[in-house]
């Protein structure tokens, strides 16, 4: 990581650090309590960018955007315990996700693999959330087995000197309507075997060529998109990393990735959910109920505890091995059978989709189940993370 | 691993690197002790006791090493590593711990010398039949007559059960005391249940069993102190199934690189490797949940119902995990894993004992339950 040579983002208030961890805490619940509007609390399905905007223009001012990311790059610099605090306080409070690959993925990309230049001209939008980021990276041929992947990137000399033209097509791009930029992996060499040939590109999304198309799910919501690349032209300004090197700068992205859908606070969610509907079930104080709720509240408690192992690495700035797969293996399938637990308690009410009044109180009966079942399979399938642990971790042959 | 002090850490590496040293797996042996019944080596329990580890949480000042529970979990992971039986928990944690924590008498000193040095073995009996956790589930009453004591009752699955002296958690005119019972006192009868690990564990009676007052280590008030070592002892047993796990595991994996099937390595085949995926992040949630555990128990200030949720977090998962990981272990070895020869069975039926012993996977997720409440918000 090079040292910026230029200062990133606003000050912060004090050195979080130096607080006591129950400050600390007290400090970030009071501010969300205080000012995070109530109507955005615990959203069943992911928000669109509009409404959520104003709280994260607030954070972003505040000095708030990226509280993983050091001090010197303009984020809250904190410790692995005062980083846990702030996600179990924003969990706690219900507040929303935005589209936040900027902060979570790019950001941390160009510290290690970027140029000052890179730096420099996207780290302050990412900071001010003038930059909204989607990810190009599936493809209607290229799904588990990423790197076959055929979008193609042709270096060429032209008048504001190299740039890249791309064509190909990606699809399964969460919230591309929302998006101003996307991240892209593209094949610069046919020659080379399929992981050497890649290479990763920013673009505009408004940039001439770039096509959105929206998909419905079965949920009835559109969260992903079609994305078309007809001859776009991305300045060589815009490559990260070496060319033909994407898949390295790729696969370093899926670590942040793979910890932050590893983050304990989507099953926190769907216990609280699982709990609501046991109340107007009027079955939380049946035994069966009881017992099989402990049984997932401890499969919580304990990912917490993993996770916590895995965030202090980060934050320390270890390098993850790739056992961090297990993280999202185990919260992805842990939220499922939280999901599946509250369906069956709903009974015939998990047949009603969408806001409906229960036992006296309106709730989106299936809003954990429809957000629980795809989340096994995006951020690379849990079976591609099994793979990856067994060939990785324990070293079994492969065939 | 806890961020405590320099000294503390390089402590607990030594106890690490000296255990490992020590504790191998030895699937040979194993067999040889367990024909022996009581799960002991005598020359390894003395080696064991010459490593200090005995009275690895008995003061100093009494003749121990007086260090943690922390130091006890490190020897009891790598114990469960090489599948020993010898009582390690049972002796040097549930017994030296409540006679360490009884106010100092001449009989104190001597029981706790005699664990330290090996000298004879010393067992808890505080356990009925319920398969409860309370300190006073065992059905023993006390009653004092001038300088007497008279017992009355049963307690079960006393480890180990070749104890030359039996501490018994009774009830003194309805009191909940400790009183120390040699093993060949008139009216004690002793019966050797069978355990699946090929040891077994003691069911005491006590008829008209008459002893000297003296011999009672504490009068009343028992309850806080049994279930300081209770939730010490489950907590180590969350770390000796951790360890058996681990092992587990390793024979596992050689294996599914070892044999050969359909012209291929078995652990080619995806289907296999996914199980074998399970089993490890299994491994890795129980040594997970036990790191939280110990830090809540290094934690001054913790309370004591934040220790009891932390010990059944970890022996939740650890005994949990340690049935799941038996059982898949089992199923990918095929016939080979069922059979007595090969080493798997000796983890498979020491995983049995441990995951019942100190509260089963039900009991602590039932106890953590009832500690914890998840609220809506």
């Amino acid at each position: 990581m090079n040292t910026p040579v230029e200062k990133f983002g606003v000050d912060q208030e004090q050195d979080w650090n130096a607080l006591s961890d129950d400050d600390f805490r007290e400090v970030v619940r009071s501010d969300f309590e205080a000012h995070y509007p109530k109507a955005l609390r615990y959203s069943p399905h992911r928000l669109r960018w509009a409404p959520l905007k104003p709280w994260y223009k607030r954070m972003a001012a505040k000095g708030w955007i990226a509280p993983a990311w050091p001090l010197e790059y303009g984020g809250m610099g904190l410790s692995a315990s005062k980083l846990l605090i702030f996600l179990e306080e924003q969990e706690r409070w219900g507040i929303a996700r935005y589209p936040d690959h900027g902060v979570l993925m790019i950001g941390p990309l160009l510290m290690r693999y970027g140029t000052d230049e890179q730096r420099r001209r996207f780290l302050p939008p990412i900071l001010n959330c003038d930059i909204i980021w989607c990810q190009g990276y599936s493809e209607p041929e290229a799904g588990s087995d990423l790197a076959s992947l055929r979008t193609r990137a042709v270096l060429a000399q032209g008048g504001d000197g190299d740039h890249f033209v791309v064509n190909g097509q990606k699809t399964w791009t969460t919230l591309a309507q929302d998006a101003t930029h996307i991240f892209l992996l593209v094949r610069t060499n046919a020659e080379a075997k399929p992981q050497a040939g890649i290479s990763f590109l920013l673009a505009d999304i408004n940039t001439p060529g770039i096509r959105i198309r929206p998909i419905r799910d079965i949920a009835g919501r559109e969260e992903f998109c079609e994305v078309f690349l007809d001859d776009v032209v991305v300045p060589r300004a815009n490559l990260v990393g070496e060319i033909d090197q994407g898949w390295t700068v790729a696969k370093s992205l899926l670590g942040f990735e793979r910890v932050s859908l590893g983050s304990p606070k989507f099953c926190e969610y769907g216990l609280q959910m699982l709990l609501k509907i046991a109340r107007l079930s009027r079955l939380s104080e049946d035994p069966v109920f009881r017992e099989r709720f402990t049984t997932l509240q401890l499969d919580v408690v304990n990912l917490a505890d993993v996770y916590s192992i895995f965030a202090g690495r980060l934050v320390r700035g270890e390098t993850l091995g790739a056992d961090v797969s297990m993280l999202k293996i185990w919260s992805t399938e842990t939220f499922q059978r939280i999901a599946d637990l509250g369906i069956e308690t709903a009974g015939v009410a998990a047949g009603l989709v969408g806001d409906v009044e229960f036992g006296g109180e309106e709730v989106n009966i299936l809003g954990s189940w429809y957000k629980a079942r795809p989340a096994t399979v995006y951020g690379g399938s849990n079976e591609i993370q099994r793979n990856i642990i067994a060939r990785n971790v324990l070293n079994l042959p492969s065939r | 691993m806890n961020g405590q002090s320099p000294e503390l850490d390089e402590t607990l590496s030594m106890i690490s690197r000296a255990a490992a040293n020590f504790a191998r797996p030895d699937a040979q042996r194993r067999r040889e002790i367990r024909n022996s019944s009581d799960g002991l080596d005598r020359a390894i329990w003395s080696d064991m006791a010459g490593q200090g580890w005995l009275g690895v949480l008995v003061p100093e000042a009494a003749g121990g090493i007086g260090l943690g529970v922390e130091a006890a979990a490190r020897i009891s992971e790598r114990i469960g590593y090489a599948c020993f039986t010898e009582p390690f928990v049972d002796v040097a944690v549930l017994a030296a711990r409540c006679v360490a924590l009884c106010p100092d008498s001449s009989e104190r000193s001597r029981l706790l010398d005699s664990i330290c040095s090996s000298a004879s073995l010393v067992a808890l009996a505080w356990q009925g039949s319920s398969g409860s956790l309370s300190p006073g589930d065992a059905a023993v009453n006390a009653v004092v007559n001038g300088d007497h004591v008279r017992l009355e009752g049963e307690a079960r699955f006393v480890v180990p059960s070749s104890a030359e002296t039996f501490i018994v958690s009774a009830l003194i005119d309805g009191k909940l005391g400790l009183v120390a019972v040699s093993a060949g006192t008139r009216g004690l009868s002793i019966d050797h249940e069978k355990t699946a690990d090929g040891c077994t564990s003691a069911r005491l009676a006590f008829a008209g069993v008459t002893i000297p007052s003296s011999q009672i280590l504490l009068l009343s008030g028992a309850e806080t102190l049994v279930a300081t070592a209770l939730e010490e002892s489950t907590l180590c047993t969350a770390a000796e199934l951790l360890g058996l796990i681990d092992r587990s595991i390793e024979i596992t994996q050689s294996y599914l690189g070892a044999r050969k099937q359909f012209g291929q390595s078995i652990g080619s085949f995806q289907v296999l490797q996914h199980r074998m995926v399970d089993i490890w992040m299994q491994k890795e949630l129980t040594r997970a949940a036990l790191m939280s555990a110990l830090k809540v128990f290094a934690r001054e200030g913790a309370s004591i119902d934040e220790r009891r949720a932390a010990a059944s977090s970890a022996k939740a998962r650890a005994s949990q995990a340690a049935l799941f990981v038996a059982g898949q272990a089992l199923q990918m070895h095929g016939a080979i894993g069922f059979s007595d020869e090969y080493e798997l069975g000796i983890y498979v039926n020491r995983s049995l004992v441990l995951a019942a012993r100190y509260g089963n996977a039900a009991l602590h997720r039932r106890r953590y339950g009832d500690l914890v409440h998840v609220t809506e918000r």
